[in-house]
Order: C-alpha cells, then structure tokens, then sequence
C-alpha cells in the first residue's frame, strides 16, 4: 500500500468512529514525510540526518462546538484514543456559529503537478559532494574569509491528504531542495557575516555558485560598512527584505485577525489604506510560484485575490468561517495543520509592476537595505510599528557612497504602504519564489546611526 | 517506553558497524492547548507525539535519524542506514548492559497525567477576560493556556539507561487596547515546571491591572527619540539581552565552529568586573529546569562568568568531543526530531550592590527598558538587536514620558563591558528559545542593569 492510501485508511477510519459518536462532522488532514539532511565542518560532513514521520489530526464539529486533537502513531488504537480526546474535549468548546464542514466534491482532487514533485535522481554522493563544496567555495574565495560556519543540505518529500464526512478527498505530495551557505568575513578585528540559501522542486535547481556568490557578495563589503549619522532617508529594500518586512504584517490581511479585532484594516475594506501606486494580489496558481496550490486545508478551490487594488483595501483571506462570519465568499485561503486549528493564510505574493524605471528609481540620495534583523521581536503585528536593524548601501547621486551597518530603521507599516514614492517597471522574485515585486522606493524613513 | 531488548540491538547495530558511540532518545509527549478569545473559548487542542531518536556518532561526525515507530525493524534500518557511509571494523566490544536504570519525576499535582477538569480551566479564563474588560480600553483580549506532559528515556552505549517525566504549564495573555485606529498590545506568559497549580497561583487581578495598563502607556506613548544614550534594562525579562547576547555565543554549538566571537577567550575579561553570570539547570520548579539533560546527564549549575572573566562554555557531549571543555549538562531539544545540542537552562547575570533608584539617579538623559520584548543575534559576529515593550525616557534621574518603538542594538562583547552598575532586585521570566535543536524551554533573569552606552533605535 502506498503513503497516500495508508493516510487515506487511517483517515477513513478516524471518521467512521467520530460519526458514530452523533456529531455534525469531521475532517481529517493526515501526512507523511521523509528527509534528509547534511552539513560540513572543516572538510568532512559533521551532521548527516535522516527522519520518517507520519501525523494524523482531526477536528470535531458536535454540538456546534469545535474540538481538534491528533496523533503520530496511525494504529488504530492510537486513532480511536484520538477521536475520543476529541469528542470528550468538544464538550468543553464554546459554541462556534461560524465553522462547519461542508465541502463536497464527487471527485477526488489529486494534485500531484510536476511542478511540485520530481523524481530524486541524484545519489549520496552528489548530496554529499554539494555540502563539501558549499564550505570549500566559500574559504577560498578570500583570505579575509575566515568561516564558514553554517552551510547544509536538505531535501525531503511530503504527501498529505484531506478527507471530510462527505467525502471530499484531496491528496497533495511534493518534493524540495535546498542548501545554504554563510561567509564569516574579518578584518582588522571587525567581524561581518551574510548567508544566502537556494531552494528548488528538484536537485539540479540548486546552485553552489550562486549560493556562495551571494553569500561572499555583501559579507566582505560590509567589513568596511559603517553607521550614518541619524536622520532621515529615503529607502529601497531588497526583494528578500522587503518580502521578509511585509511578511511581519501579512495578518493584516487575513479575515480571521480582523475577526477577532487584531487588524488595523479591519473595518476599512474598500477604503484606501495605500498609495494608489501599490497593487497587492496573491495567486495560488502563479505560473511562477513555488507554492503552487489548487485546493486549500477545507478543500475549497483556492481563488486567485486582490488586497489592495490602486492603495483601496478589496478583500481579506478568507476560510468558510470567517467567510461566514462577514458575510462573504471564502478565498480558498483556509489553512490548517494536522496538529492546528482552522485559520487562513497566503500563497504567493504578487506586486504590480509601476511606471518608474530603474534608472530613475535609484537615483539620488537613498538607503538601499540589503538586510534586516530582529524581525520576529522589532515588529509589533497590532500597532504596526518596526524598529529594526539593518545592513544596507547608502547610495549618493545614484552611486555607492558607502556600505551601512549599525544602524536601525523604524517605522510603521501601516504609514509605510501610503509612504511609496515610486514603483518600478520590472518584476522580482525572492529566492524561494513565493513574493514577486518590483523596487519600491519609499519616502524618508527614520535611520538611528551615529 | 522502549523495550530494553530492542534499545540493546539497535544500538549494538550501531556499534558492530564501527561507531564510537550510540544513543536512543525515546519520547512520548502529551499536550494540550486552551484558546480562549472573543470571551469564549475558541478552540481546544490535544495530541500525542511519539519518537525515537537515534544518534550515531564517528569521530566528531554526529548522524542522527528518527521515526514514530518503535520496533526494531525500523529502527535498526535507520541505525544501519547513518552508518552507511562511515562504517568500519568494530571499535567497541563490551556487553550492552541497562540493568541500572534511574528514573526522574517532576511532581505535578495537576498536570495532564491527573483529572483535573478542562471547565476548572476555563472558569480561570474566564475571570481574567472579565477582569481585563473592565478596562474600556480593551478592546480584544486572547488567553492560551498550555500544558505539555512530556516522558523522555534515553539509553546509551556506555549503559546508560534514564528517564525523566517533565510537566510544563504556560498561561498566555495578551490584551489590545484601541483608540480610534490606534491598537496597542501587552503580554505577558507566565509558566513553569508543573500542572495546572502553577496558573492557579498567579494573582489574577495584578496580572490583568498591569496588562491593562501597560497596552493604555505603549497606545499612548509617543516616538522613541533614536541615537547612543545610557540605558536602564528592568530586572526579569531583561535578561533576554544577555540570553541573546552572550548566552548564545557561550554555547559550544557555537564555540565548535569558531562561530562565537568568544570562542577563544576562555579565562579572558570578557564582561564589565561587574558582572557575573551562571546558567543553573537546578532550580527547583523553574521553566527551564531539568533533572537530566536530554543526553542523560544529571543537570547542574554552570557558573558561566566570574567578576567579569570568563570561566565556562556551556557544553554538550558533541562539544566535549569537538572543544576539549567538559559536558555541563546541557545538551537539550525540543523533541526526539532534533539531535541534541548544547543549550541554555536558567541563565542569569546575578545581583548586584546598587538599588534601582542609585541606577536611576546616574542617568540624565536615557532611556528605562521597563518590559523588553524578544531579540536575537548573529553568532559570528555577536551583533544582536532587542525590541523594547514598554519604554520610558530618563530626564536628570527620574522617569519620564513613555516611548514606543524604541530597540536596542549592539555587540555582545561591547555592551557586556558597557554594564557599570547592576542592581540588587533579582528576578526570573520564562520564554521560549529557538535554535538548532530547536524550540526549548528556558528562563532568562537579572536584576536591573546599567548600559552606559548604546544604540536606540527610534525616530529621528
């Protein structure tokens, strides 16, 4: 028996007996996964790691009162404690008018998209070989380098499948690449690092000279960067950055926060929340996309969804319930683990592009931010304010003037999407290809320096 | 929770194909989430995790593998598959013998092992958004309450065979409050080593009177001015600056790879003579205490910084191996999915002389980091950034107009000599530490501190 049927029984079975405990219904989401992974120290693989895992969750709807548990071992036994927890902790629920499980589909939806899952054609020794390279690229390419203290490899497969009361059955299974590397740069007793990973659907996708290039390009000019002198400056963030900025504040859009009162964007749909320059739109389907996903975590079709159109606020993530909730139509944006409860989340990030031209946008004076730290603890997700540090280039008339670290960037978001001063012509994709945008060059921000 | 028999053969599998040493970490963990939100409660979360993990180690090459199964099948496959590539002829020859097991017990009156009812819990939720609420400012307020009942059992190649059955109880809070557009949050989580008592001792009504007022000061603080100044870390979660700042650069998962800017100073100055450091794994009921680490090691309390001068890393059997420096017990992870490696416990900068208005009245003009929020740093480099919850100015020794959006940034080293003065008033906080072993459970603490110099971010 394959993964997929395995996961499929023990869902089958894991609802056969929750029903039989009168409830509403149920869902399942069940999954499966191997990886591996390596890494280098001083010329040898010092860590080499191999795992197979399996996990089943489901969530109760009796009473309209919700309850969710799960479990890693698929024996049955473990199954019929599980759905037991989950009936007896239901009671304990509050009454939610909001979720409820009804997708039905007749067919199975199976996405197995090439896009998604290769075949894994590339031996040990190739894994091997790459992580090995990984670290002995990096040393040799400047004298000034003098670690490398963080480099690996990884790969792993995945199969997961949803199955409700009805019978909608969905099943997805993919399969990734990645590997990492970081400089460890010093000179004259001043320290710099920089790090840079690839990621891809297959082992060939993954590049050892653009990881290392990446890693070795700002490590060793910022050896020489220095702080500014505090003030004011116009800023540029690089396509990672600005991804990783935006990404703090994504709950702004999602309907469930809004729900519970933790968006700022909560009672301002259809107003204007942005410059009228910023398009937002996120794509399941994007041609280009690394995530690329037809059905969400209750089996809905996923719909491709405008946030903001022109600077005006359209819509929210949506799952049913917050669908239910405000009235509308569900985005397919529902999103829960085997361990979780129902929420919402993103797919693929797509930025319109504007009219300004590079040339045009990088000229003058501005701080091109190339990286930002501390941004799981200087954002604050409710008040929208960040205050972080940065590595950047300050750039004069267009040209470098100097590289930039010890300095911080602070802001707010929600005044930052309404602070654009242009757009760019020409679209990007980060490196995991789930956030395409152009430049976007944003009005003076504050910079603390010296 | 594994069968000696089967624990024997896999690690003799290990062994035959030349390894230097072998370990099984053997988990079962239950856990339980309470959501409480909108004054109701939101959803209701349990599971059961089960694992073993297999560690195979050659020379300084540590090979790892897991899986949910436990039989011996499966577990010998993943034995033989880590040493595929390293075997070699059979180093070690004694018998494998697990006939002195010791087993550790965290006493936990109402932990998941127990009967306590799920409505008692939620009656406690209840109170607390009831009370929060009196508040007109509060506009949505979010409880979790989580427990986690976790049954560790390691064996070992040199016969080590021991167990630990660890309770931990954590109590959420966060309350917004909203003005206009304006929203602000306060938090606060505490937990420790144990059941449902440790909620039940928290004083309800001072934690829902300070969250309260603390998100009405962060909604109507104004801009932090930005620039070098003096600051005034509060005692308690202060000590995330050191946790991140140094604590993490004195793990020999960093030391190992000359990834620590400190891995070469041991017996050096590397802190202000005024300060002292331990991580102590000892203490009694605490959030980051253990009773052994998840190597099998008995805890212990590591002094880590003396008067100044640095006297010990934080080791685990890997940094053994790779430093020379002797195992402190503190190899730790999150679960059987991650190998272990050297981590924090409790870690603090210990008491000083100075009484918090002696730190006050030196500063002029500064800034007092009442409530720190989380931060972290860069290994390498030591360069690490803080942001600060609640913030205050400092004008000719008093404190002044609450500020917002202030952080902190700097070097490890640089701010450790920084510290003039530090203060008498002692406390610890929990919170929650992510590195390459994964999420763990440690406290951070130290009595207020004097920074004399360092960079604030804010607005310009």
């Amino acid at each position: 028996m394959g993964s997929t049927e395995i996961l499929k029984k023990s869902a089958e079975q894991a609802i056969d007996s929750a029903m039989s405990h009168s409830i509403q219904g149920c869902d399942v989401i069940a999954a499966m996964g191997d990886s591996f992974s390596l890494s280098s120290q001083s010329g040898e693989i010092d860590k080499y790691k191999v795992s197979s895992s399996n996990v089943l969750g489901i969530r109760v709807i009796k009473d309209q009162k919700v309850a969710i548990s799960y479990t890693e071992s698929l024996d049955p036994k473990a199954i019929d404690q599980m759905v037991s927890q989950a009936i007896q902790i239901s009671e304990y629920s509050s009454r939610d008018e909001n979720q409820s499980i009804s997708v039905k589909n007749e067919k199975p939806l199976v996405e197995d998209h090439p896009k998604l899952y290769k075949e894994d054609t590339a031996s040990t020794d190739e894994k091997v070989d790459l992580a090995l390279r990984l670290e002995s690229e990096v040393l040799n390419r400047d004298k000034r380098i003098k670690n490398c203290p963080y480099n690996g490899y990884a790969d792993g497969e995945s199969r997961s499948i949803y199955l409700n009361h009805l019978g909608t059955f969905c099943s997805h299974k993919e399969r990734a690449f990645s590997c990492y590397t970081s400089v460890l740069a010093e000179d004259d007793q001043r320290q710099s690092m920089f790090s840079h990973s690839n990621i891809g659907r297959s082992f060939q996708d993954l590049s050892v000279e653009d990881c290392v290039n990446e890693s070795v390009k700002y490590a060793l000019p910022l050896l020489e960067g220095k702080a500014v002198p505090t003030g004011k400056y116009e800023i540029v963030f690089d396509i990672e950055q600005l991804d990783a900025l935006l990404g703090c504040f994504s709950h702004s859009f999602s309907a469930k926060s809004a729900m519970e009162g933790k968006s700022q964007f909560r009672d301002r749909l259809h107003q204007k929340v942005a410059n009228p320059m910023l398009t937002i739109r996120d794509l399941p389907k994007y041609e280009n996309g690394f995530y690329y996903s037809s059905f969400d975590d209750e089996g809905n079709p996923r719909q491709d969804t405008t946030l903001i159109d022109e600077g005006v606020l359209k819509n929210f993530y949506h799952n049913s319930a917050t669908a239910h909730f405000f009235n509308a139509k569900s985005t397919g944006h529902a999103a829960r683990s085997a361990r979780g409860a129902l929420s919402v989340s993103g797919t693929h990030i797509v930025i319109d592009t504007g009219k300004t031209s590079e040339v045009e946008l990088e000229s003058g004076d501005y701080i091109r931010v190339i990286g930002l730290k501390g941004l799981h603890s200087g954002t604050n997700g409710i008040s929208g304010q960040f205050s972080l540090a940065l590595d950047g280039i300050y750039y004069k008339n267009g040209q470098t003037h100097q590289y930039v670290r010890d300095v911080t960037i602070s802001g707010n978001f929600y005044q930052l999407l309404d602070q654009i001063v242009a757009v760019g012509d020409t679209l990007y994709s980060n490196t995991s290809q789930t956030f395409f945008s152009p430049k976007i060059r944003f009005a003076a921000q504050s910079i603390a320096g010296t | 929770m594994l069968d000696k028999k089967v624990a024997q053969d896999v690690i003799d599998a290990g062994l035959s194909k030349g390894a230097d040493f072998v370990d099984l970490f053997v988990e079962k963990s239950v856990g339980s989430a309470i959501s409480f939100v909108d004054s109701k409660v939101k959803d209701i979360k349990t599971g059961t995790d089960f694992g073993i993990g297999i560690r195979v180690v050659f020379g300084t090459k540590a090979l790892y593998g897991y899986t949910n199964r436990d039989d011996s099948d499966e577990l010998i496959r993943i034995a033989q598959l880590l040493c595929e590539r390293e075997q070699r002829e059979r180093i070690h020859s004694g018998p494998i013998d697990f006939t002195d097991a010791t087993h550790y017990h965290v006493k936990a009156a109402k932990g998941l092992d127990s009967d306590f009812p799920l409505d008692e819990k939620i009656r406690v939720m209840t109170h607390l958004d009831e009370l929060l609420r009196k508040n007109s400012l509060i506009s949505q307020v979010d409880i979790g309450g989580t427990q986690r009942w976790q049954n560790i059992e390691i064996f070992n190649s040199e016969n080590l065979n021991c167990s630990e059955e660890r309770h931990y109880t954590r109590f959420s809070t966060s309350a917004i409050a909203q003005d206009g557009q304006e929203q602000a949050r306060a938090y606060a989580a505490p937990g420790a080593q144990g059941g449902w008592e440790v909620v039940d001792a928290i004083n309800l009504e001072e934690l829902a009177d300070m969250l309260a007022k603390r998100a009405d000061t962060v909604l109507h603080a104004k801009p932090c001015p930005a620039g070098t100044m003096p600051v005034i870390i509060e005692h308690g979660f202060g000590g995330v600056i050191f946790h991140e700042a140094c604590g993490h650069l004195l793990e020999t998962t960093g030391v190992e790879k000359k990834a620590s800017v400190f891995y070469d100073k041991m017996g050096q100055m590397i802190a202000n003579p005024a300060v002292s450091a331990v991580d102590d794994g000892t203490i009694g009921g605490t959030w980051g205490s253990l009773e052994i680490d998840d190597e099998g090691m008995q805890t212990q309390k590591t002094q880590l910084i003396k008067d100044g001068k640095l006297v010990s890393f934080m080791v685990d059997r890997m940094g053994e191996i790779k430093t020379g420096y002797k195992r402190t017990g503190s190899g730790r992870r999150q679960s059987y999915k991650f190998a272990p490696a050297s981590r924090m416990r409790n870690t603090f900068i210990e008491p000083g002389p100075h009484s918090f208005d002696d730190l006050l009245s030196s500063v002029d003009k500064g800034i007092y980091a009442k409530i720190l929020g989380g931060g972290s740093v860069t290994p390498g480099t030591g360069d690490f950034n803080f942001a600060i919850e609640e913030a205050y100015l400092i004008e000719n020794g008093k404190i002044g107009d609450a500020v917002k959006g202030a952080t902190l940034i700097g070097t490890g080293p640089a701010t450790l000599e920084k510290i003039s003065m530090v203060g008498n008033n002692f406390k610890l906080e929990p919170g929650m530490c992510g590195s390459v072993s994964g999420s763990i459970p440690v406290t951070v603490g130290q009595p207020a501190l004097k920074v004399d110099e360092i960079l604030v971010g804010g607005e310009a």
